[in-house]
Formats: structure tokens, sequence, C-alpha cells
């Protein structure tokens, strides 16, 4: 019995263009800093996603492929599309995620990171590995040329090594101008060969082991020189 | 039809219509609880004996209405194709917080008394079509009806080739694979093809993909094929499109069960105090209440594209009110005015389907879908 051809999880649409995909890229990591800028210890958790919608909306990204979340401390340990509980209000020494996946004209962006607002050192600390970890798994992918499954595996390895859970649930996924679900919408972690660039998203979902917060970390599969800035 | 004029003796057949199998179908059947097999895929199976004094009969391929705590009735198929030993059976698929999926069945034991009430449904075998062979495609528990399906072809001697497409994330999710992979060594005319969509390396083990895409892999054309399908909606509404458009299956020859989680999509089929009429393509739908628009009518079978899952986010659910039915809904709220704003393919008429809830003030909703 033969098996559908695998390079069929990385076709694109008829509207996909590299340098479109890049540019969105920069929209999305932009509007997530733009949204962190504006949380604020004391802020509803509920204010702070729409205060999000509207800084996309001003971006011209009103649509998105998934929805807005803006996640303040426990809520941080909330996997993709569960209900935050409500009423979270962010704290002084309090840890936040940004997860959005805005559709800006025909290309979807996708992009997540967490944030601190004091001085509560293993919050940071998880905040960082979180990032960390997102480009530690991309050196391996980069480096090693690992499948999808292997990256994931690698990445739960560095997580419980870090003291950290990593929530496989959210394991990366396909990108692509909108919507990459009409061509995959399975994860990463079970893809069995390795991933092209600028084709798909890595994600880095951390729990803190006993305590209620986490952090994310998401950007695209991408070599290093498009991440000058932010490492 | 009513325009048809009758000038000779006419005999006709209602096609899909329920087909009551007990004299009073809305009176409670008892049973007791005789064995629970748990898999680790959160499937449960029940084994309930129906008590003496109790008439109960059905064909294979229909659903019960089981009772819950709450009162509300959670809809089940029937897992075997007749009673065996006096007993039904039911597989159950865990639903996180699910009143009866979780929270019943978690604590249940034997001997404890559940009640039902059906069967309902013209889910089933068709012996009588020209077709040559026969598909079975489900997902989940939507293995629980196709298997009293298929168990009734056995029993009625079928040599027509027939196939069973079950679909599942992992080996896991095919509960009773065992009993599947024992039907292809004790009958020739059968053949198993798992479909699981996680994706692996070994081309020899089961088919990486979704049901739907394994199946238009495998056959270049429908027009001699029977299909049964059953599971999520949007596997059952997906191959439909699929196989109609692509491969010419022919609408006589599809037949399904979608359901969905919990007990509304059923509770339609047999109660019309919970249901809304609702005009779609010009094709009436009886939709379930206190759902979504978007959720009920892909319970339905109706091809309503979403990709955001139904938050408001994607725009894709879009559909066209027809301007006699637009008063009957409440006006969209902000986020959903703002993003049809922004949807180039949007017009006066449109609104997001996932944003639309459905109850009994939008029963006789008229919309197409583009």
């Amino acid at each position: 019995m033969s098996t559908l051809a695998l390079t069929d999880l990385e076709r694109v649409g008829t509207a996909f263009a590299a340098d479109t995909m890049l540019s969105v890229r920069d929209k999305t990591r932009a509007a997530i800093h733009a949204i962190a800028a504006q949380c604020r210890p004391g802020m509803v958790e509920e204010d702070a996603v729409e205060m999000a919608k509207g800084i996309l909306k001003g971006a011209g990204m009103r649509r998105g492929w998934h929805d807005v979340y803006v996640r303040f401390g426990s809520n941080t340990t909330k996997t993709f599309g569960a209900p935050s509980d409500p009423g979270i209000v962010l704290g002084d020494d309090d840890i936040f995620l940004i997860d959005i996946g805005p559709v800006w004209e025909k290309w979807e962006g996708d992009g997540g990171d967490t944030f601190v607002t004091g001085e509560d050192a293993e919050m940071t600390r998880c905040a960082r590995d979180a990032k960390a970890l997102f480009h530690e798994v991309r050196s391996k992918w980069r480096d090693d040329r690992l499948t999808g499954q292997a990256l994931y595996e690698f990445a739960e390895r560095r997580a419980t090594e870090l003291g950290w859970k990593l929530n496989l649930d959210l394991s990366g996924h396909r990108i692509s101008d909108f919507p990459h679900a009409a061509v995959y919408e399975g994860p990463l972690a079970e893809v069995p060969f390795h991933p092209a660039p600028l084709l798909w998203v890595l994600e880095i979902h951390i729990r803190h082991p006993e305590k209620a917060y986490g952090a994310f970390f998401e950007d695209m599969l991408l070599g290093d020189e498009f991440f000058e800035l932010e490492i | 039809m009513i325009r048809t004029a009758v000038t000779e003796d006419l005999q006709l057949q209602v096609l899909r219509g329920r087909a009551p199998h007990n004299a009073d179908e809305s009176a409670l059947i008892h049973g007791t609880v005789t064995q629970i097999e748990r898999y680790a895929s959160g499937v449960t199976i029940l084994r309930i004996c129906v008590e003496q004094g109790c008439k109960f009969a059905y064909k294979p391929g229909q659903y019960i209405e089981v009772k819950a705590s709450d009162g509300r009735f959670r809809c089940f198929s029937l897992a075997t194709s007749c009673l065996h030993e006096g007993c039904i059976e039911l597989h159950v698929r865990r639903v996180a917080d699910g009143l009866f999926s979780d929270r019943t069945v978690r604590g249940i034991e034997r001997g404890d008394v559940l009640s039902w009430r059906g069967p309902f449904g013209d889910f089933g075998l068709h012996s009588d079509t020209v077709s040559k062979c026969a598909v079975f495609l489900c997902t989940g528990t939507g293995f629980a009806p196709v298997r009293a399906i298929v168990e009734e072809a056995f029993s009625r001697g079928w040599t027509r080739p027939m196939s069973l497409y079950w679909g599942g994330r992992t080996e896991d999710d095919l509960y009773m694979r065992d009993v599947v992979h024992s039907w292809t060594r004790t009958h020739g005319n059968f053949q198993f093809i798992p479909v699981l969509s996680r994706v692996g390396t070994d081309a020899d083990a089961p088919r990486r993909t979704r049901v739907h895409e394994a199946v238009l892999h495998d056959f270049a054309s429908f027009a001699d094929v029977d299909v049964y399908a059953c599971g999520a909606p949007a596997m059952v509404a997906t191959a439909r499109e699929a196989l109609s458009s692509q491969r010419g299956l022919r609408e006589e020859a599809f037949f399904a069960d979608p359901f969905g989680a919990t007990a509304p999509a059923c509770a339609t089929a047999s109660n019309n105090v919970d249901v809304a009429q609702i005009k779609v393509n010009g094709i009436a739908y009886a939709a379930p209440l206190n759902e979504s628009l978007l959720g009920a009518l892909r319970c339905r079978g109706v091809a309503i594209p979403s990709v955001c899952g139904g938050r408001g986010a994607c725009g894709t659910c879009l559909v066209e009110i027809d301007a006699a039915s637009r008063a009957r809904l409440p006006p969209p709220s902000r986020d959903e005015r703002e993003l049809l704003e922004c949807l180039p393919e949007a017009t006066d008429c449109s609104r997001l389907a996932c944003q639309i809830r459905v109850d009994a003030s939008t029963s006789g909703l008229a919309l197409s879908v583009p």
C-alpha cells in the first residue's frame, strides 16, 4: 500500500510569496511588541485582548487565522484554544504571553512571546528559557537537519533538563498563504522529514512543573540571518 | 413535487426518513450495565442488558438516546448488528467535562441501570442498490454503527467487495482494530485500511493522512460504489463533497450519520421541539438549538469552512442571509461587524455562521453558503 507523498505537506497556494511572508512576519513581531508595551500591571486580561485586537486592526490585520491570545498569570499555562479563566489581573511581579495569528491580505503571520512585569527570578527565567529553547531547537533544525518529530523529542528532553514541562499540544505547524489549513493542519511534531524554511512555525510552550505559570515563544523556522535583532 | 399531477398508481419511497422500530420509541427502556471496557484512547465500551419486560429491537446503524443525570439525552449508536445475549453495546468517547461521556461514564459500575429511548435514525445497510462495492468511512467512535452494519452485511452473506477506512490520530484511537483485522481473515471480500493522521516514516504502517484523502488516493471512480460514512461532521461533509466532485459519487449512494460531541445533534433527529428549521441553498435542515449556526449546520452535513474553530477570527464561515430573514437575527457584535468590514467578499447580507446562535427565533431562517 503506497502512502501519499509527504512533500504534499509543504505545498503552498497560488498567492504564496516569500518576500510577503517575511514582511507579514515582521508585522506580526512588531504587533506582539506593541501589544506587550501596552500591558500594564492592574490591567484585566479581557481588556488586554481588546487592546491587542485594536493594535492589529490598526496594522491592517483585523483578520486572524486563529484568535488573539493575551494571557496573564495563571492563564499562561492554558494550551492553544483553551478559554482563559476570566478576570485575571496582571500583577506587579507577573508573567504574560501573547500569541497572535494575523492574516494580512492573503498571507498568514503567526508569532508569540512572553514578558514579565517585575523581578520574579523564576518567571524571568521561564520567559527567557522559552525563547532560548526555541533558538536551541531551531539550531538543531539548521545544523542537524532533524525531522519535525526529532525536533520536538529534543525540545521535550531539553525542557525537562531546564526544569520545565513542554506542552506538546503546541508543537508547531504549517504557515502559508491563507489558509494553510487547506494543505496540512497537523503538528510539526509529527512530521517525519526535515521541514523547509519559511513554511513552518516552531512553537515552544513550557510550564512550571508545580506552579501555575508558563511561557511561550513562537516564530517561523528560518536561518540565523532573520534573528539578528532577536537573539 | 407538490405540483406533480398523479395520473396513475404511484409508489413512493421516502428517502432518509426516520424508521421507528419499537411500538413507542419515546418510551424509556431500561438496562443494567454488565460489562465495561476502557481503552487508552478514552473510549469506553458499555454492554448493557435490556431489562426483562422491556421490548427492544433495532436495525444495524440506528442510535439511541441515553438519559443523563441532568435529564437530557445523549445519543449513541448501537454497535452490534443485533442484541447479543440480550445486551446492547455502546462505544462512548470521553469528552472532557462531558456530563455523560466523562463524569457519568468515569464512575459507572457494573450493575448500574441506564435508561434510553429509541431506536432512531435511518443509517443502515442498503442491499438494494446497483453499486458493485461498498466503502465504509468512519472516525473515532463512528466505528460503532459501521461495525453493526458490516456485521449485518456478513450475516446476509454479502459477496460484493467492502473496504473500511477507519481514521484516528494514533493506532490507539482504532480501539477495536483487532476485531476488524479478524474480519479480513474470515471474509475475503473485506479489507481494512487504518488511516492515522500522525505522520510516520514506515511505508508499510497504516496510512498517514485523513480518511477522505486516503479514499481519494485509492479509488479512481466512485460511480459504482456505495459510501457509508459516520463520525466527525467535518469528515463526513468533506468526504461527501470530495468524492462527489472528484470521483463521481452519486448522491443516492452516500449514506451518512454525522455526529457531534453532545446530544443536540442527535436530539434534532428525534424531537422537533429541539430544532430550528433552517434553509441552506434551498434545502431545509433541522438544526439543533443552542449551538452556533456553524456547528449546527455542520452537524447536519452542510460543508461550511472554518479555520479559526468558530471564534469569529478568520471570516471563512461567511454565509449570505436572505433579505427576508435578516430581521430575525440580532445585529452583529462590534467584533463581527469589524471583521465583516475587512472581508472583500462580504456583502450587506453577509454574516459569520460561527457568531449566530441557533434558537427558536432563528427557525425559518434562509441563507446561502457561497
